[in-house]
């Protein structure tokens, strides 16, 4: 549809009267188009002043509430979970006194990576959601692997998922994160690499990227690391085994960390 | 962590919800959990499914509190968008016909009155003001996509008009109503008042 056409739906759109593929196609424009989002917002605004016939919520639905906070059922839709733990630890920290390979060529090397990162993530609409039963399913994976220090990160709770996403929409990772910052990779759909590379994860934090670990050629596997405060995006790129200071190649997949999953 | 739960904004309360503060979705529910069971059960005619999708929306907020976007709107507008949307949902699901079907012989006996439905708080008198100067069939088109839970589609077969008719009915009335009130806070601004609050 062209934009014209989706512009016409946006009314409709906002009061839930359109079909499925009409709001899958709107909901796709709005998400490059910033004119289109705020007459949405606008007509959402309009609905929700119609919307607003007080009533007085019944007595003890709040009580019901809070007892279910806790228990979260399987995934709404029903879609398929993600592949759970395949393999014993791999992911290397990267230590902090490795020499700098980097120097201007890294720097504006990663310049590119933010704004392939930003458009990634604009595009994207990358999911972030709260883990609960999958933190059951793989708390009992990891305890038959033996992988103490995932298992301790799954314990704690709560934790968030960070879900990161390829160019194409494709969910290419996951990464649990506690609000400490203890975190862990949990699976990955991304391609083996040649031995001669390594996949790196990097957090964004105040506009740099911090290494957080080597993920190996096999992105298959499981370890603990750290994520530190204030980092609000992670991203992947593939880079020459042992892993370099900063990013080298353009971000592989990103995701971002919502506001309040690290305190 | 928030230790004045009643003087935040919905906003900071929104991000306690994400740092897993429940005292601070408590006091959302406090605030907001009236308008949501009203838009559900006017929707829904059913008291037991109204608090089944009263509790779906908080608890949804609970586990995904990132889906609501500060800089998109207000908490109000978000969590009745997600009623408005399930409620909707549910109506249409082969499971609710029979329900369905009894609501619209109850509507059909009531009728639409969109002046009628809109609420009793402080903005009533301006947003019904607002209502009651669209035109008619651009009121009548809004009452049965929002209140009626039918797709502009429905809405064109119910009223025998053109699709693309109801499409631009729809998006003028809304922009209608928004500009009336637009109207009506900057009237009221300069009188002293504080404006339209959610």
């Amino acid at each position: 549809m062209t934009h014209e056409e989706i512009s016409e739906l946006l009314g409709a759109y906002a009061l839930d009267a359109t079909g499925p593929d009409e709001r899958d196609q709107v909901e796709a424009h709005l998400a490059e188009c910033p004119r289109c989002r705020a007459e949405v917002a606008s007509h959402l605004e309009m609905a929700a002043l119609l919307g607003s016939a007080g009533a007085e919520a019944p007595p003890g639905l709040w009580e019901k509430i809070a007892a279910s906070l806790g228990t979260v059922p399987a995934s709404d839709d029903g879609g398929p979970q993600p592949p759970r733990l395949t393999g014993p630890a791999s992911v290397v920290p990267l230590r902090s006194d490795r020499p700098p390979l980097g120097g201007r060529r890294c720097l504006a090397a990663w310049a590119t990576v933010v704004v392939a990162a930003a458009a990634v993530v604009a595009f994207l609409g990358v999911e972030v959601a709260q883990l609960h039963s999958q933190v059951t399913t793989l708390r009992a994976q990891m305890a038959s692997a033996g992988l103490k220090e995932a298992e301790l990160a799954a314990n704690a709770a709560p934790h968030r998922t960070i879900s990161l996403a390829l160019a194409d929409h494709q969910p290419a990772a996951t990464v649990i994160v506690q609000p400490t910052g203890g975190a862990f990779w949990e699976w990955s759909s991304l391609a083996n690499l040649p031995a001669s590379k390594t996949y790196q994860l990097w957090g964004l934090v105040s506009g740099r990227a911090v290494s957080l670990a080597l993920v190996g050629a096999r992105p298959d596997q499981v370890d603990y690391f750290t994520v530190q405060p204030g980092t609000t995006q992670l991203m992947v790129t593939a880079e020459p085994e042992g892993g370099t200071t900063g990013p080298t190649t353009p971000v592989v997949a990103s995701g971002v960390v919502p506001a309040g999953a690290l305190s | 962590m928030i230790t004045d739960l009643s003087g935040a904004s919905d906003a900071s309360l929104a991000m306690a919800v994400a740092r897993w503060q429940e005292d601070a979705l408590a006091e959302i529910y406090r605030r907001h959990a009236g308008a949501v069971f009203g838009l559900a059960k006017h929707l829904l005619y059913d008291k037991v499914l109204a608090e089944e999708v009263t509790q779906e929306v908080f608890v949804r907020l609970w586990r995904e509190p990132e889906r609501f976007d500060p800089a998109r709107g207000a908490l109000r507008t978000f969590l009745l968008s997600v009623t408005h949307g399930r409620a909707i949902d549910l109506l249409r699901s082969e499971a609710s016909r029979r329900a369905r079907e009894e609501r619209a012989r109850a509507v059909a006996e009531a009728g639409y009155d969109l002046e009628q439905e809109v609420f009793e708080l402080a903005t009533a008198e301006r947003v019904r003001g607002a209502v009651a100067k669209l035109p008619e069939a651009e009121r009548k088109a809004i009452e049965l996509a929002y209140f009626g839970g039918h797709s502009y589609r429905e809405v064109a077969a119910i009223q025998n008009e053109p699709e693309g008719t109801i499409k631009s009915r729809i998006r003028s009335g809304l922009r209608r109503m928004e500009r009336e009130l637009s109207v009506a806070v900057q009237g009221t601004e300069r009188g002293g008042d504080r404006g339209i609050e959610r």
